[in-house]
C-alpha cells in the first residue's frame, strides 16, 4: 500500500515529501479541532497536537518515501 | 543471524519505548513539570538526537567491529570509553529488567481480586489505599519472580539462537502493533472521561514558561532522548558493523528510528496523561501531578497507570478494565524482553570476543550476574527500597553514564575524525545525503548541548534537585531504615554513585589493558 502511495507521489519527485508533510499537517489540524470539541484544550496543546502529528508520521513517510525515490532512480 | 537493519532499530527502540512509556517517560515529563516537555523533546531530538545516532552507525560502519574497538580505531586511548560504555549498558540492563519485572507483577495483580484497581475510589485517600496494596501485598517473592521470568527469557533466546530471529520478526508483526492498538484504545476511552482533556492533556501538552525557562527540565529531557534513543550503548553501531546494508540506509535510519520511537512514547504518554487526567491524578489549580507530593516520584507512574485502569474499570466494566490493563502489562514485558536480547546480544559478543569464552557458559554467568544485581531494585517491605534504588541508579546511569559517552562519540567524530570527514564518509554511502552544515551540528551544537547538561546534572546533584526521589518517603525511610550509616539517605545515595563509577572504571580499565585471548 505505501508502495502504491510512493508511485503515485513519484511525479512530483522530492516535492512529493512535502506533500507527505503537508497532508498529515492537515491530518494533525483535524485531530486537534475534533479533539476540541470535546472539551477545553489550551492553544498551546492544540499547536502541540499538530506539531506530533506532522513531525511523527508524517517526516517518517517523507524520508522513507525520499529513500524509496532514491532507491528507484 | 542478519536481521535487516530497519528491524533491528524497530526492536531496540521498541525495548527503550516499551519501558519508557510504563515509567520513564511519565516519570520525567512529570519531573520536567509538565507542559512544553513533549515539544523540548522534539527539538532536541533533531539537535542532539540525529546527530548522536549518526555518529554511533558511521562508527560501526567504519569499522566493521564491536564498540570499544570502533572507537579505539580513531584514537588507541577512546577505546576506554567503549568499554566504559559497555559497563554502563549492564547497569542499564540490570535497571531495565527490573522495570520489567515490575511490569510482570503487574499483569499478574491486573487478573487477581487484590489488584488495586477495584480499590481506588477517589485520588486522595485511594492513593494511601493503594500503597497499602502496592508495597505491601505483593511481598518479596512476587517481583522476584517476575524478574526469573524476565532473565530467565532472555537466557533462552539468547541460547536458541534459531529463536532469536523468530521472536524478533513476530515482535515487529504482532507486539508492537498490538501495544498501539492498546495504547491508542486507552486514549480514545479516557478522552471521553470527564478530566481527560482538561486537566489530563493540557498538563501534557500546554504550555508553562517556568518548565521552557528552566535548565533542569532541558537537561531531564536531555537524558531521557538518549536512553530513548540507545545511544551511548554501543549497540546501534555493533548492528551496523555487522549489516552492510546498513551504510545506503544511515541516514534514514538515524531520523526514522528517533522517530519511529517516539512515536509509541508520545502515544503511551497522551494515554497516561489523559488518564491520570481522568483519575484526578493532575490537579488542574497548582498545574501539577499528585502522586509527586504523596506518593515519592519513584512509584508516580505506576501509580498513575493503576489510577487510570481503575478508571476505565469504573466507567466500562472489569472486563474492559482489567482486560487492558494486563494486556498493557503483558505487551509491555513482551517488547522489553525481545529488546533486552539485542540490547545484551552486542555486550556479550564483544566480552566474548575478548575472553574467547565458550557461548554457553558465558551467557549463563552473565545473567546470573545481571538477575543477582537486579535484585535489589526489586525489594519491597514497608518502604519501597526497589524504586527509590530505582530512581537513583537512573540518575548515575543515564543521567551521567549514557551523556558522558554520547558526548565522547560526538567529540571524538567532530573533533578527532573530522566533522567534513564524516559527513563525506556518510554521504559516499548513504541514499540520502546529508547538507554540508551538519558537520557543523556534530562538531559544535550537539557536543556543546551536552556539556551544558552534565554542567546542569553537576549543578542539580551538588543542589539538591535530586532528593525528589525520596518525597514522601523521607520520614518513612528514616524510620524503616534502623541506625548507623544507612539512616542517612544521603549516604545511600553517594554509595550508590560509588558502586556505579567504581564497578564502570575499574571494569572499564581492565578491559581496556586486556589483551584479547588468540584463538588456538
Amino acid at each position: 500500500m505505501l508502495e502504491k502511495i510512493f508511485m503515485g507521489l513519484e511525479k512530483y519527485g522530492s516535492l512529493g515529501a512535502w506533500i507527505l508533510v503537508c497532508f498529515f499537517m492537515v491530518i494533525g489540524s483535524l485531530v486537534a479541532a475534533s479533539l476540541r470539541t470535546l472539551g477545553y484544550l489550551q492553544p498551546f496543546t492544540i499547536i502541540s497536537i499538530v506539531v506530533a502529528v506532522t513531525l511523527i508520521p508524517g517526516v517518517i513517510l517523507a524520508v522513507l518515501y525520499l529513500d524509496y525515490l532514491e532507491e528507484t532512480h | 543471524m542478519q536481521p535487516r537493519s530497519i528491524g533491528i532499530v524497530l526492536v531496540v527502540f521498541g525495548l527503550l519505548a516499551g519501558a519508557s512509556i510504563l515509567w520513564n517517560w511519565p516519570f520525567k515529563v512529570v519531573v520536567a513539570g509538565g507542559g512544553p516537555a513533549s515539544l523540548m523533546y522534539f527539538t532536541l531530538l533533531l539537535v542532539v538526537g540525529v546527530p548522536a545516532v549518526l555518529v554511533e552507525l558511521a562508527f560501526g560502519s567504519r569499522s566493521g567491529s564491536d564498540f570499544p574497538q570502533s572507537l579505539g580505531t580513531i584514537r588507541p586511548r577512546l577505546e576506554f570509553f567503549g568499554w566504559f560504555a559497555v559497563v554502563n549498558a549492564f547497569w542499564l540492563l540490570v535497571w531495565l529488567c527490573s522495570i520489567l519485572s515490575w511490569s510482570a507483577c503487574f499483569a499478574y495483580y491486573s487478573l487477581t481480586s487484590y489488584y488495586p484497581l477495584s480499590n481506588w475510589l477517589y485520588p486522595l485517600s485511594g492513593s494511601f489505599y493503594f500503597a497499602n496494596y502496592f508495597f505491601n501485598y505483593g511481598s518479596l517473592l512476587m517481583p522476584l519472580a517476575g524478574l526469573a521470568i524476565v532473565w530467565g527469557s532472555v537466557l533462552l533466546i539468547l541460547l536458541k539462537t534459531s529463536w532469536g530471529s523468530k521472536i524478533r520478526a513476530l515482535a515487529i508483526k504482532v507486539v508492537f502493533p498490538a501495544l498501539a492498538i492498546v495504547l491508542f484504545t486507552i486514549l480514545v476511552l479516557a478522552v471521553f472521561l470527564p478530566g481527560g482533556l482538561n486537566p489530563g492533556l493540557n498538563f501534557y501538552l500546554g504550555f508553562n514558561p517556568s518548565v521552557f525557562l528552566n535548565g533542569s527540565s532541558w537537561r531531564t529531557m536531555t537524558t531521557l532522548l538518549l536512553f530513548n534513543l540507545g545511544a551511548g550503548l554501543g549497540v546501534l553501531g555493533f548492528y551496523a558493523g555487522r549489516i552492510p546494508e546498513s551504510r545506503s540506509r544511515m541516514v534514514s535510519s538515524s531520523i526514522l528510528a528517533p522517530l519511529l520511537g517516539i512515536g509509541l512514547i508520545f502515544l503511551g504518554g497522551l494515554a497516561f496523561f489523559t488518564m491520570s487526567g481522568a483519575s484526578g491524578l493532575v490537579d488542574s489549580l497548582s498545574s501539577s501531578f499528585l502522586p509527586m507530593g504523596l506518593l515519592g516520584f519513584p512509584a508516580a507512574p505506576f501509580v498513575g497507570w493503576s489510577a487510570g485502569f481503575a478508571v476505565i474499570e469504573r466507567s466500562m466494566g472489569p472486563l474492559i478494565g482489567k482486560g487492558l490493563a494486563f494486556l498493557f502489562y503483558t505487551l509491555i514485558v513482551a517488547a522489553g524482553v525481545v529488546g533486552l536480547t539485542l540490547i545484551m546480544e552486542p555486550i556479550t559478543e564483544t566480552l566474548k570476543t575478548k575472553f574467547r569464552l565458550g557461548k554457553k557458559r558465558f551467557l549463563v554467568v552473565f545473567v546470573a550476574l545481571g538477575f543477582l544485581s537486579s535484585v535489589p531494585f526489586t525489594l519491597t517491605s514497608s518502604f519501597p527500597l526497589g524504586f527509590y534504588l530505582m530512581s537513583v541508579a537512573n540518575w548515575w546511569v543515564e543521567g551521567f553514564g549514557l551523556t558522558l559517552v554520547v558526548l565522547v562519540e560526538l567529540v571524538a567524530a567532530g573533533w578527532i575524525w573530522g566533522a567534513d570527514n564524516i559527513v563525506g564518509y556518510v554521504n559516499s554511502g548513504s541514499r540520502i545525503k546529508l547538507p554540508k552544515w551538519f558537520g557543523w551540528i556534530i562538531k559544535f551544537v550537539a557536543p556543546g548541548a551536552l556539556i551544558l547538561v552534565l554542567a546542569v546534572g553537576v549543578y542539580d546533584t551538588l543542589s539538591g534537585y535530586v532528593l525528589y526521589s525520596w518525597g514522601f518517603f523521607l520520614p518513612l525511610a528514616l524510620s524503616w531504615l534502623t541506625s548507623g550509616w544507612f539512616t542517612n539517605l544521603n549516604n545511600v545515595f553517594l554509595l550508590l554513585l560509588l558502586v556505579w563509577l567504581v564497578s564502570n572504571l575499574t571494569v572499564a580499565l581492565v578491559l581496556t589493558r586486556k589483551k584479547p585471548v588468540e584463538k588456538g
